[in-house]
């Protein structure tokens, strides 16, 4: 690192990604070159945490995103209207141009009635049907989080709604923003790149590399003590938890430099391992999350 | 003439609901509440390593995940045998409490106001069709500015929580002993700024705007009753130099209070797509399988009963419980009681805060038993949560969960007495039946949070002959 | 895995999640998630074979000293942490067999090792036993590699011949090279 900063240079960019992508849309909406976008946000087979994670942005925060990014049309968890008008909002964007993202698996067994997102016309409407249809015209789909992604925690072994990922049921690219929940940061930085340059570059699983290229572990501040060997025995130790399970070494995402919650904390700092919530195959391939009984003798 | 009304998707919940209502006369004379996702947790988990529950659990749900993760905690120290210090527990509970206000300044804001002030129309998302409207437009735009003001707060409150936790939603720092990390001077002021700033919003302006709303819809003091009957798990409880910060675990039945034993908590399956070995079960033996013909179900959320009768859980149970709030039991009083709770819940966290060492660790070595059984209950943002698990050669070989939003949510039990949200929309006067807003104000006074109560269930036939309003 | 492990109980289960499994497989359209459960069956599958041998030739299942001096061949990548050597290795069954540390010179003895399945069954990373697998005829040391973290890796576990799941995962990538060699399957 030169003298001249004492910033590393990690961190600087961390910091302005999203930030510096939004600046140029805000220079670019003065200049009326950048429209706002209309976006709807689905919830479908899930935990609906993505829209919370959503609310816990800052630089961009929701309100700079429903303000200047978008026109946000719907969400389940948001939208004042209900019943029949929710639905008329929700479908009359298929008139025009509009960006949709996803959260949730699509429950697929008796047809898709194990999760009905609402009532058109009297008609139940099941999260596979609503999804295959805004899905098929959107300019872009992005699926978030992990249940949308690969499946993720709705798809958990033995899988009982026969939950599938979002791509599984589009025939169409579907940009993947895997995590659980997925980082605000990563939304709005696809989003902001969307609408500043058109779709981003992606890695061989559609995931932006701006925010998916890179191990945890290649970034994990404990990695000098994996390379000692120097390991924890139990949560809340500062060593490297490699004998307790962690999965950095197979996440690929930016934790380790973005960290959570406007940058407060990630789950290595907090003293556990990395559950791998963030790459393909969580929950089932990631399991066990908390291992005691491993390699290392168990002191009883 | 019976008209029968149905709002689908009811929005600002947590979740997929249907309402469904008969109106006779402008009031409501039948309803049923249907939750309408299903992903099957309890089978999921089965085979698991025990451990994994606490952050499996949290899955079920992405607003109240904190609660999920403290529940399973509380089951496996039951079944390990893992007796928290009391540094363990405080660390804990503030993290629970983080996630109260987070929740509550989000279902205030976000999830309640909507129905009663009129935002923005520019905004697609604020759109509303209906026209019940009574706030002066002074009061309005200030509920405006409240509501976007408010995102920076309830973000805030995540981002307390995840200074202990890690991260927010799906924490990591909630596990058996109490939290993983230890606690450090620059966390400890950290949160407690964080958490001032939370107090005087709730206190300045969220509290001052229930009562306005209040003021403007008295009617609402009238709607919404249900059967009257309260439940704890107890919250923020028995703490050994503490003692109870909130409340204990209690029940108010028929204005009489006694405590609570969770040995009367039995689920009826009478009008539940389940196979009856018996049509009421105990927690520990329930069964999740599916039977799709039977005649008279007509829901996948199960009925849980307290010594056989359904109960109400959530703020105003604790606050009627603890005796801190007598003023009655309706939409509106639900409604106060969690903004009310908000600022309760901030002064026990600084409590808390102030008996924190910094330093302390509380982590062990765990090894897992070979079987063991194990439950952990307690009150969290929508109310009473349970979970009760088995281990079996060590891996999880039961999981059950029983929801606050399944017991304010529930079906109708042998005897057709109506789960408790359902009976609470009896009665409701209906002013515009092309736009009946009051069902849906009562239903989201509960807090609902469906991804909660439908994760055991199976979906099966759907009811297919709807009378749209004619 | 010891004898005890495959008692009835155990074994139907094993059956259970077999069953399981394929009726899966007929309705999931993601591959990605089809290998994943194909992953399972295998590991279940295997269970059953060592199963089935522990049953036709309950001997075998009797430790037998292991030489534990790596072969001339093993290599040790400058990226592949050092084996921690700081560890009591008291092993939890009182039917030993010695669950030392090799060292990590390679010893010029010209003895190859040879796992049979059972042996390499007690190599599955837990109660302080170090991780072992094998991939196409060769043992190789996994314990301190970091994508096997606690002995797992994407749902498999330590202790197996993972010649197939390899192959439908890493055909063709460079892996196996950078794992220390510590002996044969027989």
């Amino acid at each position: 690192m030169s003298n001249a900063s004492i910033t590393c240079p990690e961190y600087r960019a961390r910091l302005n990604t999203a930030a510096s992508l939004v600046d140029t849309v805000k220079t670019q909406i003065r200049q009326g070159v950048f429209k706002k976008r209309n976006l709807v946000w689905l919830e479908l087979t899930g935990c609906s945490g993505n829209i919370i994670s959503l609310l816990d942005g800052s630089n961009p925060d929701f309100k700079y995103l429903i303000s200047n990014m978008t026109h946000f049309i719907y969400n389940n968890s948001l939208s004042a209207s209900e019943g029949q008008n929710a639905m008329e909002q929700l479908f009359s964007v298929l008139r025009s141009d509009y960006i949709l993202a996803v959260e949730g698996a699509v429950a697929t067994k008796n047809n898709g009635l194990y999760n009905i997102i609402g009532r058109f016309n009297g008609k139940p409407i099941t999260a596979l049907e609503a999804v295959k249809t805004l899905g098929e015209k959107a300019a872009h789909v992005i699926a978030i989080g992990a249940c949308a992604t690969h499946g993720g925690v709705s798809a958990a072994r033995p899988n009982p709604a026969e939950c599938v990922s979002v791509q599984s049921v589009l025939d169409r690219k579907v940009i993947k923003l895997p995590g659980c929940p997925c980082h605000p940061d990563w939304f709005m930085g696809t989003l902001a790149h969307i609408l500043l340059y058109g779709e981003p570059k992606l890695d061989s699983k559609d995931r932006p590399l701006l925010f998916y290229s890179t191990l945890i572990h290649d970034r994990c501040p404990r990695r000098s003590y994996f390379d000692k060997g120097i390991f924890a025995k139990k949560l809340g130790d500062k060593g490297c938890m490699f004998k307790l399970g962690c999965r950095g070494p197979v996440t690929r995402t930016d934790c380790p430099v973005r960290q959570w919650n406007q940058y407060v904390n990630w789950p290595i700092e907090d003293d556990t391992p990395c559950i791998g919530c963030a790459q393909f195959g969580f929950p089932d391939s990631m399991e066990p999350f908390i291992s005691y009984n491993t390699t290392r003798e168990v002191r009883k | 003439m019976t008209k029968k009304i149905i709002i689908n998707p009811v929005t600002r919940i947590s979740g997929f609901m249907e309402i469904q209502a008969d109106i006779e006369n402008d009031q409501v004379v039948d309803a049923k509440t249907e939750g309408l996702l299903f992903r099957g947790f309890e089978k999921m988990l089965n085979g698991r390593n025990p451990l994994d529950a606490v952050y499996f659990t949290q899955r079920i749900c992405g607003i109240c995940s904190t609660a999920h993760s403290i529940a399973s905690t509380l089951a496996l120290e039951d079944a390990m045998g893992v007796i928290p210090s009391e540094q363990g527990r405080y660390l804990r509970d503030i993290i629970h409490g983080c996630e109260f206000l987070q929740n509550h300044i989000r279902h205030f804001y976000q999830y309640t106001i909507p129905d009663f002030v009129k935002l923005p129309e520019d905004y697609p998302l604020f759109k509303a069709e209906h026209n019940d409207f009574r706030l002066p437009k002074e009061k309005n735009d200030r509920m405006i500015k409240d509501y976007f003001d408010s995102l920076d707060l309830s973000r805030s409150a995540h981002e307390m929580l995840a200074v202990l936790g890690g991260k927010a939603p799906h924490n990591h720092g909630v596990f058996i002993g109490g939290i993983s990390t230890q606690a450090t001077t620059d966390k400890i002021i950290k949160i407690k700024s964080i958490l001032n700033s939370i107090y005087q919003f709730i206190n300045n302006r969220m509290i001052p705007d229930v009562y306005t709303i209040a003021e403007y819809y008295r009617d609402y003091f009238s709607i919404g009753k249900g059967y009257e009957n309260l439940l704890s798990f107890g919250c923020f409880y028995d703490y050994k130099n503490l003692g109870t910060l909130y409340v204990n675990p209690l029940v108010y039945t028929n204005g009489k209070m006694s405590v609570f034993n969770s040995d009367n908590i039995t689920e009826e399956t009478d009008y539940a797509w389940y196979k009856n070995r018996q049509s009421t079960e105990k927690p520990f033996e329930a069964d999740s399988e599916v039977d799709m013909n039977k005649p008279q179900a007509y829901s996948w959320v199960k009925a849980p009963r307290y010594n056989n009768l359904p109960y109400e859980t959530g703020p105003l149970a604790r606050l009627w419980l603890s005796g801190e709030y007598r003023n009655g039991i309706s939409t509106m009083d639900r409604t106060i009681a969690r903004v009310l709770e908000a600022r309760k819940i901030a002064l026990i966290m600084n409590t808390l805060l102030e008996n924190l060492t910094p330093g302390v660790s509380v982590q062990k070595e765990y090894s897992i038993p070979e079987t063991a059984i194990g439950k952990g209950l307690i009150d969290t943002t929508r109310g009473a949560l349970g979970h009760w698990l088995r281990i079996n050669n060590q891996v999880i070989s039961f999981y059950q969960i029983i929801t606050p939003s399944a017991w304010n949510l529930s079906t109708r039990s042998s005897n057709g007495v109506k789960g408790t949200a359902e009976q609470a929309l009896i009665g409701t006067p209906v002013k515009n039946i092309n736009d009946p807003v009051e069902l849906g104000r009562t239903v989201r006074s509960f807090d609902p949070c469906v991804s909660c109560a439908t994760h055991v269930y199976t979906r099966g036939k759907h009811i297919n002959t709807i009378q749209v309003v004619s | 895995m010891r004898v005890e492990d495959f008692s009835d109980k155990k074994l139907s289960r094993i059956m259970v999640e077999i069953n399981y499994d394929i009726s899966l497989l007929y309705v999931i359209p993601c591959v990605y998630t089809r290998n994943l459960i194909l992953n399972h069956l295998r590991d279940r599958i295997f269970m059953l074979e060592v199963a089935m041998e522990a049953i036709s030739h309950p001997a075998t299942l009797q430790p037998q000293p292991l030489h534990l001096q790596p072969a001339d061949n093993s290599i040790v990548e400058p990226t592949t942490p050092k084996q921690p050597t700081t560890q009591p290795t008291t092993p939890k069954q009182p039917t030993t067999q010695p669950t030392t540390q090799p060292t990590t010179q390679p010893t010029t003895q010209g003895n190859q090792t040879t796992f049979t399945l059972q042996e390499l069954a007690r190599f599955d990373g837990k109660d302080g036993n170090l991780a072992y697998v094998a991939v196409n005829g060769t043992v190789y040391d996994v314990t301190n590699n970091a994508t096997w973290a606690a002995a797992t890796h994407f749902g498999l576990t330590a202790g197996k011949d993972l010649t197939n799941e390899f192959a439908s995962c890493h055909a063709g990538q460079p892996i196996l090279s950078k794992l220390r060699i510590v002996g044969k399957l027989v």
